[in-house]
């Protein structure tokens, strides 16, 4: 099932420059009214449908608790969904895409150098450190940290090691990328930066991504869709097609479609009744 | 730049200097005193005597110091292996950890010098063996309980993480559990080391070690009894060297496996 907005991201702006496996086009990814109820009774999401077609850009918006970061949990394996079910396209349900994830915190091993940290999903899956070398290398170079490899976690800044966390995520050229508020604890100035880093990347691998935020202005600037949550148990109670085209840069920063764009995912995000002034 | 090196220089001026400078200072006094008020030599030797004393007996106390570094050495080894084994057993499955960590807890708080005499009765005819186990059940409980707490505390979302890598346990204890869990490893050790030794030394007290085995603890006590004070002196002074020696032997361990990533190990924040 593939949405109006599932335009493919255009690739000539960056050339790939691999020989193998440069475009690697992501799986379409599907949620059919998944629910999930914790042990303690609580119900964290309820009948959530979701659709994103393959390399598709979308970003579940919502509140703090709405139930967006177990959407994702759920698609990632981590939790596993009460009700409804979750497939990837043709590889059906059984088996599962490789997949990348992001986390809030860029949870970086502190013992392992920057080379180590991206290099632990290729050790789990059993590829040796000499194997290993040119996919690391290339995605440590992809985001812009070949010259701090050898460093720690410790000495990095918060930037930099989300980055790394990144290049940890695409190491092994997932088909999905999952990335759960990435850049919510970072300035501004980095945030925007790594917004534009992460799309630039992006529109090169195509990969199919699903993007958690409670920020209006970066899930309206980065995805091709945007789905509005409800407060929990949450639900898809909306969404926004954005048809801008890629790459986006400032223009579209200040332009009044972006304006409209965001005031029209704000209207979604606010219940009807919450403004009122005596 | 110049200025931060050369305050650090200067620190680590006083860092070695201040102790040593002490140290002189305070044997220095000790002779002086004792000299000055002429304090008979078998109530407390000057320390020129204690040192005449050392050269004196020295292949005795070489001998002696031997029999107790050996045990001590024995001991931290058996301690860390069982220790961090348990612990490893423990994280891996709950109910042996509820069903054997009472036991842990028993042995631990149970006085050595009440156990020793059992030991001694059970392993009576290898007097080394009843020692390095007196010692080791002293020098195990920090090395079980710190790695217990380490393997526990490791990242929640590195936890995550390795479910998403699809990592299998094995592979989750080696590239996570483990190493979270080895600055609390460390801290159990730095204890262990030097109650390893504590353990050499009681057991030795309490079994009453025989005349060619014994070690330092029963020159200690020997010397006691006939009143040779600075050759007591002189066995203690060793006694404390060695868990100096052993201290800073740990200590350089952790900062050689912590060094560059855990707080721990990095500089002192002022």
């Amino acid at each position: 099932m593939i949405g109006p907005w599932a335009g493919s991201p255009p690739l000539e702006a960056t050339k790939p420059t691999e020989t193998e496996a440069s475009v690697l086009l992501g799986v379409p990814l599907e949620l059919e009214s998944v629910g999930k109820t914790f042990a303690n009774g609580k119900v964290a999401v309820q009948r959530l449908d979701l659709t994103v077609a393959a390399g598709g850009f979308c970003s579940i918006l919502g509140r703090s608790g709405c139930g967006k970061s177990t959407a994702l949990r759920i698609v990632a394996g981590l939790v596993e969904a009460s009700e409804g079910r979750v497939s990837f396209g043709e590889i059906g349900s059984d088996t599962r895409p490789r997949v990348g994830m992001v986390f809030q915190e860029s949870a970086l091993m502190p013992w392992r150098r920057v080379w180590g940290n991206v290099y632990l999903p290729l050790q789990v899956r059993g590829v040796s450190k000499k194997e290993a070398r040119e996919q690391v290398d290339n995605a440590l170079a992809l985001v812009g940290l070949q010259d701090e490899s050898e460093r720690y976690p410790r000495q990095l800044s918060g930037g930099m090691k989300m980055r790394v966390s990144i290049a940890r995520a695409i190491v092994q050229n997932p088909s999905v990328l999952l990335m759960d508020e990435p850049f919510g604890a970072l300035d501004e100035i980095t945030r925007w930066r790594l917004n534009d880093e992460l799309l630039k990347l992006w529109s090169l691998k195509g990969w199919t991504v699903l993007f958690v935020t409670h920020s209006v202005f970066e899930s309206v600037y980065l995805s091709q869709k945007v789905a509005v949550m409800s407060d929990a148990p949450g639900c898809v109670s909306g969404s926004v097609d954005v048809g801008a085209a890629y790459p986006r840069g400032d223009a579209f920063r200040v332009s009044s479609e972006y304006q409209s764009l965001c005031s029209r995912v704000s209207g979604l995000l606010r219940p009807a009744e919450a403004v009122s002034y005596p | 730049m110049s200025r931060d090196a050369a305050s650090w220089t200067q620190k680590r001026w006083a860092q070695t200097v201040a102790p040593v400078l002490m140290l002189g200072l305070f044997l220095a006094g000790w002779e002086l005193l004792v000299k000055a008020r002429e304090v008979p030599p078998y109530l407390l030797p000057p320390p020129s005597l204690i040192a005449e004393s050392l050269t004196e007996h020295r292949q005795q106390l070489a001998a002696a110091w031997l029999v107790t570094a050996k045990t001590m050495a024995y001991a931290l080894a058996a301690a860390v292996l069982s220790g961090g084994l348990a612990a490893v057993l423990f994280s891996v499955s709950r109910v042996l950890e509820i069903s054997l960590f009472p036991a842990a807890v028993i042995l631990q708080v149970t006085p050595l010098v009440a156990i020793a005499p059992l030991i001694n009765i059970w392993l009576g005819d290898r007097v080394q063996t009843v020692l390095v186990v007196c010692a080791t059940i002293v020098a195990f409980f920090p090395i079980l309980s710190g790695t217990v707490v380490g393997l526990r505390s490791s990242d929640r979302t590195l936890d995550e993480l390795m479910t998403v890598c699809g990592a299998s346990r094995k592979q989750r204890l080696r590239y996570l559990l483990v190493p979270s869990a080895l600055p609390y490893f460390l801290a159990g050790l730095k204890t262990a080391a030097n109650l390893s030794l504590v353990g050499a030394v009681v057991a030795e007290f309490v079994v009453g070690a025989s005349v060619d085995r014994s070690g330092l603890a029963s020159i200690i006590l020997e010397s006691g009894f006939r009143l040779e004070t600075p050759k007591l002196f002189a066995a203690l002074a060793l006694v404390s060297l060695t868990g100096i020696l052993v201290y800073f032997a740990v200590h350089l361990l952790s900062v050689l496996l912590l060094g560059g990533w855990h707080e721990s190990a990095g500089p002192r924040r002022d």
